[in-house]
């Protein structure tokens, strides 16, 4: 399974498709203005046309950093982000990874995976698996020994 | 042939199929088959089974309704009415088992392109990993004979490696979680994918997808077509750590990548509940590999007999059926 910089939502439009609506507009700010911009710039604009807190902002750049789609530099006590790639380049990776997704999903049956199925609730099993593995007294030796 | 001659492809199917479940089932149990080979040798008959039987029955022998063996008893005219279903089955089923045999074959090629498309984004691995890689790669094709496959690195996350492609396969890496294994993990990971191109898993695998596909409606191909799968991993899973010289620490390898893959959240989001007892596959693999199983065979001529036996048995309850 491959992640998108955010979840897929085929039914929404434009960036949202990958990311949330927040990030979408922030997004879309920092582009049009193509050049280095800290949370004030962006939080005053878009303060003008809704209500909206400075810690959202800072919040979302920080996500969409972390994302690797924006990039960070921290000059004193101000961190300045600018875009990681561009908004073309953006589109071309998220039309890539759904193209791949879609492609590996449907060419699975030329697949030969080491690990395949991961689940979200293997946690537990894995520990119980360890603890086995450790108090296992087979030792070190060929399979089947 | 004509086409209503189709119709006891569904009946031979899906009776088939089930008749040589029972089967397996009672002989993996009662015979206390654990060798992951033998293992797979017997669901592949009991996947095979029925689809032998249809070909028989169309080619050398007769169908009884051809024959004009039809006898007037309650059984016997059961039997008859499955006929019936059969050409009812073809009217509705039939198109359903073209498009998914297409399907099939529509697949084979989304994995060409899939290859294609990662080899286009493949860089090479720069540092220790991009070495340990190559080197592992070269040492183990010479020791198991085997052509140089490429290798074909990516930037997605959420797997370790795996091989695609049907007729020249690759081995495609997955960096993000190479980059949190050592070199001995690096090992077992590669020569588990190797071993899988030196059975030509692919080619096999995808033309039991069409048989399991083209017999969709019987539950118990899927079973089967499962249970091989699965006795695949533990069969390159044993000779891999033949090769290491080393089960647990083999084990102690799909464990970490197991881990590193949940830690890095690209997990398959979860649907369905398991039953209450019932193992992961990885679960099975990994206690296989602990509890040295896969060397505790049966003996090759008992096994050759056993899977006759299933064979001849279902052959011959096909030819009851009709």
């Amino acid at each position: 399974m491959r992640r998108l910089p955010g979840d897929f939502k085929p039914d929404m439009q434009g960036l949202s498709k990958v990311l949330g609506s927040l990030e979408s507009e922030v997004m879309d700010i920092i582009w049009r203005k193509d050049c280095e911009v800290c949370v004030r710039d962006i939080y005053e604009y878009l303060a003008g046309k809704r209500g909206i807190a400075y810690t959202t902002v800072m919040t979302i750049m920080g996500r969409l950093a972390e994302k690797n789609i924006l990039r960070k530099r921290k000059e004193g006590k101000t961190d300045f982000y600018t875009p990681s790639m561009t908004r073309e380049e953006f589109t071309s990776r998220v039309v890539a990874n759904v193209v791949d997704s879609l492609l590996e999903d449907f060419a699975d049956v030329t697949l030969a995976h080491f690990l395949s199925r991961v689940r979200q609730n293997d946690r537990e099993t894995i520990d119980r698996l360890e603890k086995l593995l450790a108090e296992h007294k087979g030792g070190e030796g060929g399979a089947g020994e | 042939m004509p086409a209503n001659d189709l119709h006891t492809f569904f009946i031979y199917s899906f009776f088939g199929s089930g008749f040589a479940f029972l089967l397996v089932l009672l002989s993996v149990k009662f015979f206390s088959v654990r060798n992951p080979k033998q293992r797979m040798a017997l669901y592949l008959v009991g996947l095979l089974a029925s689809l032998l039987g249809y070909g028989l029955y169309h080619t050398v022998l007769d169908k009884r309704c051809q024959s004009g063996a039809l006898y007037e008893n309650f059984f016997w005219r059961f039997l008859d009415s499955l006929c019936l279903l059969g050409t009812a089955a073809l009217r509705f089923l039939g198109p359903v088992v073209l498009f998914m045999a297409f399907l099939g074959l529509l697949r084979g090629l989304a994995g060409h392109i899939y290859l294609r498309r990662l080899k286009g984004c493949s860089k090479q691995l720069r540092g220790c990993q991009g070495e340990w890689v190559e080197e592992v790669v070269s040492r183990r094709c010479r020791e198991l004979n085997l052509p140089r496959p490429e290798v074909v690195y990516t930037d997605h996350p959420g797997f370790a490696a795996f091989v695609l492609g049907i007729f020249r396969p690759a081995v495609v890496v997955g960096v993000p979680v190479l980059q949190e294994l050592t070199y001995n993990d690096v090992e077992g990971i590669l020569t588990h994918e190797l071993l899988h191109i030196r059975r030509s898993d692919t080619l096999k695998g995808w033309l039991l997808y069409l048989v399991r596909d083209i017999m969709f409606f019987s539950p118990a191909s899927r079973y089967f077509f499962d249970r091989y799968l699965l006795e695949r991993e533990r069969l390159c899973d044993a000779e891999t750590a033949r090769l290491l010289g080393t089960s647990r620490s083999y084990a102690s390898t799909l464990l970490k990548v197991w881990r590193v893959i949940l830690d890095g959240g690209q997990c398959e989001p979860r649907f369905s509940v398991a039953f209450a007892g019932k193992k992961k596959d990885l679960e099975k693999r990994v206690l296989s590999l602990m509890e040295g199983q896969e060397q505790k065979g049966f003996p090759g001529l008992g096994l050759f007999t056993l899977a006759l036996t299933i064979l001849g048995l279902t052959i011959i309850f096909l030819g009851l059926v009709c």
